[in-house]
């Protein structure tokens, strides 16, 4: 047999399995006519309800195969779930949980107020989150009441920044454990949610849910689950595309413009597009000049090109923020700020006015006592988006350069444990391109990402009235507190600027429609959410 | 005299088992990182760096962390030698199982690769080496040259977009659909190596392909090549009796690192096609710190290329009469 024959042959036996018509998205093996095939890149690490690891882990925060007390529906206030109802006292330093009485354990259990006690002990002992910073007490008052008591007036904020990712765990499974991360029995996955866990399939990559049908909320609509990971947002877009999912969800990791483009006009997939709760920002660096210097802070604010910040980091989606740094989507986001400009020659002015002038004419200014001035730019660590970091320091560098300002990159670039220790323990970075993301920018808000250790944020700013307006934001008693002091931070940030919103972004969650219909699409989330599991319905049902 | 040098084979062999094992231990320890970041959650993880350093601390000492190295070094022989490689830190499964999951669907996709690239390219190659102005020699050499040039993952993605996006007659990725049993089951998983395979394939043909060439047109100058010639045999006799045999010595050792190398997987073509095997899993352990993972991920690598360079040293003494002359004699 010569060669070209065998050539031929081989071609043939590779391709035969690819020919014929592509399958309907219900003929594909697997998918059940009531089962939701969910798409994520979250790899499916762990299944232990104790970690928030994984797909598994991620998954929960929709009120999955765990119960959270309370649940926050887009970005506007907690709602009931397993806390059908509470009260915050006037001191702000006790909260009043009441929860369900007929509550039961994936194995039959009941859920009783010692699982109540027991979790949340379990999160002030042993897992010490941020998430109930401060608890100091907690008591059971009935048998379906708990009493949490904090140290500080922050009983109102621990509601909310607990919403959606503390859930209620089973004593009789976990109390035995010593190290709950690490602990490998079979029921690690035992909740009280609408769904429980199935089984996962490796090689497909896929773990399997069913619906719970005496479930405390009811019997949800849709009977089974699957949740599939992706190596890439690619894969998971061609997977919608060909039906193969029904809807995306990918905590914290949106798909970009670029990757969501192709589904623009294919038949029964929406592009599911709302604005981005969290954004990209320059923070300040408090502890060293020239950051520290309010007149070097409102330079920089007006020497960026913000319209080409914008577009880099969104594309044609990408807008040009306001002063506030609270992004539109987000409770108490004030529409009446102006977006920021540009103006180097106000930029100028504002340095020679405090002194940063170009003592040796080389064409670069000194600091006012006559130093040389270099700032240097740290930019957060990470793989994935590390090539739109080095974009926005180029811009950056550019720009100061323009009024006269040198600029370098950080040496914590390629160094992980340099970034760390810059940014978390000495937190002595003088110009800082990070992120806010949308589980703190839910309720902290970018202010968190600014504002000193000292008055309960993460960032260095030690400005008396940024910190004091934090702290009373945190002390909120009630959304209108809240919203006010939200108001109050976005003045304070756009006077005082200790950090710059470089872009309102645009964020995509696709989903079909041919298959499942009634979606809910919340901001910033997408539509698998706490809503999905009651509302979302085969379109057969719907008819 | 076969038995002592033998003997000598296996105390060498074992040594570099024992160095390959101290340098995997070693290298594993100089990520930079705290791979307690990856246990805890960056939240947690800061949260208590800075407001309950003695609670991280006492949580480092749990985990094994905060042991000396030499200590950590002992554990780890101990354990090894067992069979014991220890707990995944992130998915939380006994590394052993995790790697095996691993390792076999990597051999499912590799393998075969390397072997029919063998094949084909050796083949191939063979024909265009011999005769450098037939079609063969011309129009193969151009298009394996253009193929080498162009990133296996960038291939893919074209592949990928044309035949499972646009046209939908492939499967995006993964290793299988799930829920399968039977002629189906063993049917889904061909239907999603279609892919992945042809273009592993592809490559490891063009690199086979290249060498086989390279190395019949320095062959076919020989005397003895003349000499065959000036006896009456034909071409093909000439190419496929004296020349390939004489070629198959360097091709085999190729082959056979080819082979070795190969558990590690081809990790961009794993990412594009979402195949869960050894390149995307010692990729994640690096990321997220994953020590146990990436000990035994290197240990299986390093392992698999001494022993092909044992099979290498073997096929060597089968197919060179002078060398297994000398082995024996030894």
């Amino acid at each position: 047999m010569n060669g070209k024959k065998l050539i031929a042959i081989l071609v043939l036996l590779l391709l035969m399995p690819g020919c014929g018509p592509a399958m309907p998205p219900d003929a594909k093996p697997g998918a059940r006519r009531n089962e939701l095939r969910i798409g994520t890149t979250l790899p499916h690490t762990q299944f232990n309800a104790m970690t928030e690891e994984g797909a598994f882990g991620k998954m929960n925060y929709n009120s999955f195969t765990q119960a959270p007390f309370v649940e926050t529906q887009d970005h506007v206030q907690v709602k009931p779930y397993f806390a059908k109802s509470w009260e915050v006292s006037p001191d702000n330093r006790e909260l009043l949980l009441t929860f369900v009485d007929n509550a039961v354990w994936h194995d039959g259990r009941p859920v009783t107020a010692e699982d109540v006690k027991f979790t949340f002990e379990y999160f002030k002992n042993l897992r010490k989150s941020t998430y109930l910073q401060h608890l100091q007490q907690v008591e059971i008052v009935g048998a379906d009441k708990v009493k949490l008591i904090f140290s500080q007036p922050l009983a109102f904020s621990a509601l909310n920044k607990m919403s959606t990712f503390v859930f209620v765990y089973p004593k009789h499974i976990w109390e035995k454990v010593d190290n709950p991360r690490a602990y490998k029995g079979t029921d690690t996955t035992i909740g009280c949610g609408p769904y429980r866990f199935l089984s996962y399939d490796q090689a497909s990559q896929t773990s399997h849910y069913q619906a719970v049908d005496n479930h405390f909320r009811g019997k949800p609509t849709i009977d089974y689950i699957s949740v599939r990971s992706f190596a890439t947002h690619a894969a998971l877009v061609m997977a919608l595309k060909n039906g193969e999912i029904d809807a995306v969800y990918d905590y914290g990791n949106p798909l970009e413009a670029g990757v969501v483009g192709v589904l623009q006009g294919v038949a029964s997939v929406e592009v599911g597009t709302s604005g981005d709760p969290g954004n990209y920002q320059l923070s300040f660096g408090f502890k060293t000049d020239p950051s520290r210097d309010i007149a070097f802070r409102r330079a920089v604010k007006y020497a960026l090109n913000y319209p080409l910040m914008a577009s880099t980091i969104g594309g044609y989606h990408g807008a040009v923020a306001g002063g506030g740094i609270i992004a539109p989507p987000n409770r108490g986001f004030r529409a009446d700020m102006p977006p920021l400009r540009q103006d180097k020659e106000k930029a100028g002015q504002l340095l020679d006015g405090a002194g940063y002038v170009d003592r040796d004419h080389d064409g670069f200014r000194e600091l006012p006592n006559g130093q040389p001035l270099e700032v240097a730019v740290t930019i957060r660590f990470g793989a994935a988006q590390k090539p739109v970091y080095l974009r926005l320091f180029e811009i950056l560098q550019r720009d100061l350069q323009d009024i006269g300002v040198r600029v370098r990159l950080d040496g914590s670039v390629n160094n992980e444990s340099l970034w760390s220790k810059r940014t978390a323990v000495d937190r002595d970075y003088e110009l800082y391109l990070g992120f806010t993301n949308a589980g703190i920018a839910s309720y902290d808000s970018a202010a968190y990402t600014l504002v000193s250790v000292a008055a309960g944020g993460w960032g260095t700013c030690d400005l008396p009235e940024y910190e004091a307006a934090f702290r009373q934001l945190l002390a909120s008693r009630n959304y209108a507190e809240y919203d006010r002091q939200m108001h109050v931070l976005q003045q304070f940030n756009d006077e005082l600027v200790p950090g710059i919103a470089l872009c309102w972004n645009q964020i995509f969650y696709p989903y079909r429609t041919d298959r499942f219909n009634g979606w809910i699409y919340y901001l910033g989330w997408g539509v698998v959410n706490n809503q999905t599991w009651y509302q979302v319905k085969p379109v057969e049902q719907r008819q | 005299m076969r038995f002592r040098h033998l003997a000598l084979q296996m105390v060498k062999y074992t040594f570099v088992a024992w160095f390959v094992i101290s340098l995997n231990f070693v290298l594993s320890r100089l990520v930079p990182g705290d791979p307690l970041i990856h246990l805890l959650g960056e939240a947690d993880y800061y949260y208590l760096l800075l407001a309950e350093p003695a609670a991280l601390e006492a949580l480092r000492e749990k985990y094994g962390l905060g042991d000396p190295l030499v200590q950590q070094y002992g554990s780890y022989l101990a354990s090894s030698l067992r069979g014991d490689f220890g707990y995944s830190y992130q998915f939380a499964r006994p590394v052993l199982e995790l790697v095996l999951f691993r390792l076999r669907w990597t051999l499912l996709l590799v393998v075969p690769a390397v072997a029919l690239g063998a094949l084909l390219g050796g083949y191939l190659g063979a024909k265009a080496g011999w005769d450098r102005e037939s079609a063969v020699g011309r129009h193969l050499t151009a298009v394996f040259i253009l193929i080498n040039s162009i990133p296996p993952y960038g291939l893919a993605l074209l592949l990928l977009s044309l035949l499972a996006f646009w046209l939908g007659v492939l499967p995006v990725g993964g290793m299988q659909t799930g829920g399968l049993t039977g002629w189906a089951y063993i049917w889904d998983i061909g239907l999603h190596l279609v892919l992945p395979l042809s273009i592993l394939t592809l490559y490891k043909t063009a690199y086979h392909f290249l060498i086989m060439q390279s190395l019949l047109d320095c062959i076919r100058r020989e005397e003895y090549v003349l000499t065959a010639a000036a006896k009456g045999l034909s071409q093909e006799k000439i190419l496929w009796r004296h020349g390939l045999r004489n070629a198959l010595l360097p091709y085999i050792a190729t082959i056979c690192m080819q082979f070795g190398y190969a558990v590690a997987g081809a990790l961009m073509l794993e990412i594009v096609f979402s195949w869960d095997g050894m390149g995307t899993l010692v990729y994640q352990a690096v990321l997220s710190k994953d020590f146990p993972v990436l000990q035994l991920s290197f240990l299986v690598i390093s392992f698999c290329v001494i022993a092909m360079n044992l099979l290498a040293d073997f096929l060597y003494a089968v197919l060179d009469p002078r060398l297994r002359g000398a082995y024996v004699e030894s």
